[in-house]
């Protein structure tokens, strides 16, 4: 529509025009002059038909829209003739764009952006310090102390206590599926302040005995469940073979910290593929019940504090109600000091957020640097580009050409690149956002939040944007602040323009990226380093071949620790009957998932002495057999132990308590019974590969058969094949247990460090792909220079400069700046080293494997990066190198 | 001279209106003849310049056109332009103004003598 009317005044004016000329010729051609010669008269008294036309159309509006269009045009006609620069500039803001959306959405969604409960500033979650291991860690307190808390405290108007938990969820339809379950006080809506989107939430009679059968869904259980059925209020599900009514549904942006985050245990390792927590049951407390003195660790305390009270005075308050009771109610018992040292409060965002902080604040540097590197090649390119079209812009000046025409031709340039670029970042950002989402194993809290974020992706477009603007402005100025005459004459500024000031200060953004780049290397190869350590270090058991398989056990049916009993040797009798098995054992607690259970051990000889702390752990005979960890002395358990009260005992444990003695034939106190020592197994990190193995005391499962399994099973030929044969085992021998997890020892493994791989595998492939933007940079400064010093290459030549030389000359050009950038980033990366140390198992700071590496990696790529206008520089032929002047 | 013709028309358009003014429809090549002939050759309008200067009058409401056929035979079609009642109000303005400027700039030029 508006093309057509542009067109036809277009025609209008042309038409009006037309006439004039007409009309001019004739009366000329009356008053007697030639025709021909009265058509250019009338022309001439007109003047410039088109400046004419312009200054018309400029009336109509249309031409800022025009230029535009122009530009645009003559800017695509451009980046037609360069593919590879064009190239290289869409990939990299891509990658830059992309990378840097990523990790800063990451980062705003996580660390910065509030929770997203009302006034969630004033939620603090409490912690209390306890006596443990000889060590003063943050735990969750006892609920019972919570109660007198909530009682005392003026600071905190409510508090709240939940615990997370995984459970087989029926709704009838199908099989029992595992959900993540939170069990909390009824108040726990009330205290975060969330209303329901359906039914109601918790009120005070649901967490009373008989009370308790009620369950509020998530918004996204809701949906997937129940397929977002408005009628679902009043239905009853299964948990656990329980029946329970759901009472309602929560609305869609309420978010629940996952069971990895505010874990009330933090010995305890974070589990990779937890479900997300999507069903809420009442807890049910009896405080009169309650020990004083236990039960720390078990349960998460969130509270909320009045308006106006700093978190400080919070704490401080608690500290004296626990005082309080420490005197109250430890005066009576028998000498036994209070478990709980002190309380602290930290901001529930804080807790949240918890060590995955480090984490993405390493990620954002990494970000940062690649981003400056990939900025400062982008600069490099554009300075170089300016350059080879500075002929160009002074044949057009010459020509009579606006200036601020030349520089809009540059700027439409980089626009249509950027926006090229832009949109491919996105269209990344998009995609591994998605992918991050799924990736259970990544273990970042408030994941199911994270959304492609306007704003970050603005930031991350205009950034890009402006640096590849600027970058393209310089140059531009540059040029068209030199005099067109010198550019023509120096035939495209070969000689005065191109080899001096722009080639160094070309060598100067390839320094500094080999700076940057060198950093980037070699934190990733202390990261690399440390994961390798992790995996590849004495582990004290064997993971090839294994398969674990996790069963809980129906509270309801199997009560009775007899049934248990039959159910796990059952069970062991299935599964060893499988094709290629080997071994197969049961423990109570599945392997690298943390410490759990501690408890005293003592030497029965010296009841009174304060013994050591120990991992309990009930395990079957076969267990040792199937982890292969090593037996030190004496024997593992045997069929013949379900009559005896026999233990194992950890090497550590065995030291702590007999030294070098040998502690078989002797007997122990742990958990209220006597156990005498049948053997010692080599100290393991089976908690966790990130911790030195722990203090480990193993009995007989009868004594407390666990009601949440972990078989092992080691088999011939990959653990894989027997995965499914696994399943069907534990199936055929109680159908209705819930298998949470069955897979190999190995996954588990490699699930335990699924953070530090992360962090490894971004850094590995931001250093990759530093490395390669730092290549291309050195080979295009180096191939433009040799290129514009062909004919002084050639005159070199030709006076019997070798070869050797010319190659020597070339390399040597990029020899500074990369030397230079190496010993800076060098340097600088002792400095991240000491920051990152406390990230790294089994690497110093400073390492000096890595950095030869990193060098000699460095000096590889750069000098194939050189090699190439190296080699054409030095197969330069003289004679056509000057006859083409 | 013709410069300053030019600078005029730029301007505003205000020579070509009051050129319209005489004249109550006219074509681009009469309304320039027009300003060349009753100015006695003083102010010389590039006809290029014309056309852009009227098509800001008509951008403005103040003249309006119209495509017409006209000559001998009525053979060819010229473009008619016509002074608006807009057209007509502004030109007055226009012209008081231009009044005043030109006695003001007579009375400096050439003073009445006091007594």
């Amino acid at each position: 529509m508006l093309w057509r009317r542009r067109g036809s005044r277009e025609q209008d004016l042309d038409r009006e025009l037309q006439v004039h000329l007409q009309l001019e010729a004739e009366e000329l051609q009356e008053r007697g002059v030639a025709p021909e010669e009265a058509q250019y008269a009338a022309r001439r008294a007109l003047g410039n038909v088109t400046a004419t036309k312009e200054e018309v159309r400029r009336m109509w509006g249309w031409n800022t829209w025009e230029i535009f269009h122009a530009e645009i045009r003559y800017a695509l006609r451009n980046i037609r003739r360069s593919p590879g620069f064009a190239t290289m500039v869409v990939l990299t803001l891509m990658l830059g764009i992309g990378a840097s959306t990523v990790v800063f959405t990451l980062v705003d969604t996580v660390l910065l952006k509030p929770l997203t409960y009302a006034e969630s500033g004033q939620l603090a979650v409490a912690w209390e310090h306890v006596r443990f291991l000889g060590r003063d860690d943050a735990v969750g307190p006892n609920p019972r102390h919570v109660d007198v808390w909530q009682s005392r405290s003026t600071a905190v108007s409510a508090f709240t206590v939940f615990r997370h938990s995984q459970m087989g969820l029926a709704t009838g339809g199908d099989g029992t599926r595992l959900t993540g379950v939170v069990h909390c006080l009824p108040n726990l809506f009330d205290v975060l302040r969330v209303r329901p989107l359906l039914g109601r939430t918790f009120v005070a009679r649901d967490g009373t005995k008989g009370g308790d059968n009620v369950a509020v869904l998530t918004h996204a259980a809701w949906q997937h469940l129940f397929q977002s059925d408005a009628g679902v209020i009043g239905r009853t599900v299964r948990i656990d073979d329980n029946p329970v009514q759901i009472v309602g549904v929560l609305p869609a942006d309420f978010h629940f910290p996952s069971a990895n985050t505010l874990r009330p245990f933090s010995s305890r390792q974070p589990r990779a593929g937890l479900p997300e927590p999507s069903v809420f049951l009442p807890a049910v407390f009896n405080y009169a019940e309650m020990e004083w003195n236990g039960n720390y660790g078990n349960w998460t305390t969130v509270g909320r504090l009045k308006p106006g009270i700093r978190i400080e005075e919070a704490e401080s308050q608690l500290n004296t109600i626990l005082q309080q009771l420490s005197e109250e109610v430890m005066q009576g018992s028998r000498n036994q000091a209070m478990g709980a040292l002190r309380a602290s409060m930290q901001p529930m965002q804080e807790g949240v957020v918890g060590a995955s902080g480090a984490t993405l604040w390493f990620l954002m540097a990494a970000v940062l640097g690649l981003m400056l590197i990939a900025c400062l090649n982008l600069a490099n390119a554009q300075l170089g580009r300016a350059l080879a079209r500075g002929r160009d812009a002074a044949l057009r000046t010459a020509l009579g050409a606006a200036k601020w025409r030349l520089l809009w031709n540059g700027l439409a340039e980089n626009v249509v690149l950027a926006a090229a670029g832009g949109i491919g970042g996105v269209l990344v950002a998009g995609t591994a956002l998605e992918l991050v989402r799924r990736q259970s194993a990544i273990d970042l809290p408030r994941l199911s939040e994270v959304r492609l974020n306007g704003a970050v992706l603005l930031f991350a477009v205009a950034l890009t944007m402006m640096v590849s603007l600027l970058s393209g402005l310089v140059p531009a100025l540059r040029i068209l602040r030199a005099d067109p005459h010198v550019f023509l004459q120096g035939g495209g500024g070969r000689t005065s323009f191109g080899s001096s000031s722009h080639t160094r200060l070309r060598t100067w953004i390839i320094g500094l990226q080999v700076f940057g780049c060198t950093v980037l290397l070699l934190v990733t190869g202390l990261f690399t380093k440390s994961l390798l350590h992790l995996l590849h270090q004495d582990k004290g058991f064997e993971s090839h071949d294994a398969a674990i398989a996790e069963v809980k056990l129906p509270v309801k049916l199997f009560s009775a620790p007899e049934a248990r009993v039959e159910f796990i040797d059952r069970t062991l009798l299935h599964v060893r009957a499988l094709p290629g098995v080997e071994a197969a054992g049961l423990v109570s607690a599945t392997p690298l998932e943390g410490e759990s259970w501690i408890e005293p051990l003592r030497r029965a000889d010296r009841p009174e002495a304060e013994g050591t702390m120990v991992n309990a752990r009930w395990v079957s005979p076969g267990y040792f057999e199937a982890t292969r960890q090593r037996l030190i002395a004496g024997r593992f358990f045997e069929e013949r132990d379900r009559n005896l009260d026999s233990a194992v005992i950890s090497e550590g444990a065995a030291k702590a308590l007999w030294g070098e003695a040998n502690p078989v034939g002797n007997a122990v106190d742990v958990l209220g019974r006597r156990h005498s020592v049948i053997g010692v197994v080599a100290d393991s990190r089976m908690t966790s590969l990130k911790t030195a193995p722990v203090k480990t005391a193993y009995v007989h499962y009868k004594y407390r058969p666990p009601m949440t399994t972990s078989f092992v099973v080691r088999g011939k030929g990959g653990a894989e094949g027997f995965v499914t044969g696994l399943r069907q085992a534990i199936w055929s021998s109680a159908p209705n247990v819930t298998i949470g997890r069955v897979k190999t020892l190995d996954s588990q493994l490699s699930d335990s460090v699924a953070r530090e791989r992360l962090q490894m595998q971004v850094l590995v492939s931001f250093g990759a792909a530093a490395l390669l933007l730092a290549m291309l940079g050195i080979y295009g400064t180096l191939s433009y220079s040799v290129a514009m010093r062909r004919q002084e290459i050639g005159i070199r030549m030709a006076l019997g400069a070798s070869k050797g030389r010319v190659y020597g000359q070339t390399l040597g050009q990029a020899a500074v700046p990369v030397g230079v950038g190496l010993v800076m980033g060098l340097a600088a990366s002792l400095v991240a080293g000491g920051a990152i140390r406390s990230y790294l198992y089994g690497v110093d700071g400073m390492d000096g494997w890595v950095m030869v590496v990193v060098v000699g990696l460095f000096l590889i790529a750069g000098g194939v990066a050189a090699f190439v206008p190296a080699r054409r520089a030095a197969s330069v032929n003289p004679i056509d190198a000057l006859r083409a002047e | 001279m013709g410069k300053v013709a030019h600078n005029n028309l730029r301007g505003g358009g205000g020579g070509v209106g009051a050129g319209l003014s005489g004249l109550c429809a006219a074509h681009g090549r009469q309304i320039a003849k027009h300003i060349q002939r009753t100015t006695d050759d003083l102010l010389q309008v590039e006809h290029g310049s014309l056309y852009p200067a009227l098509n800001r009058l008509e951008r403005k409401g103040w003249i309006e056109a119209r495509w017409e056929l006209a000559g001998k035979d009525l053979i060819r079609e010229y473009k008619y332009y016509r002074l608006t009642a807009d057209g007509r109000k502004q030109l007055r303005t226009e012209e008081s103004k231009w009044k005043k400027l030109t006695s003001a700039v007579a009375r400096i030029m050439w003073p009445v003598e006091e007594s």
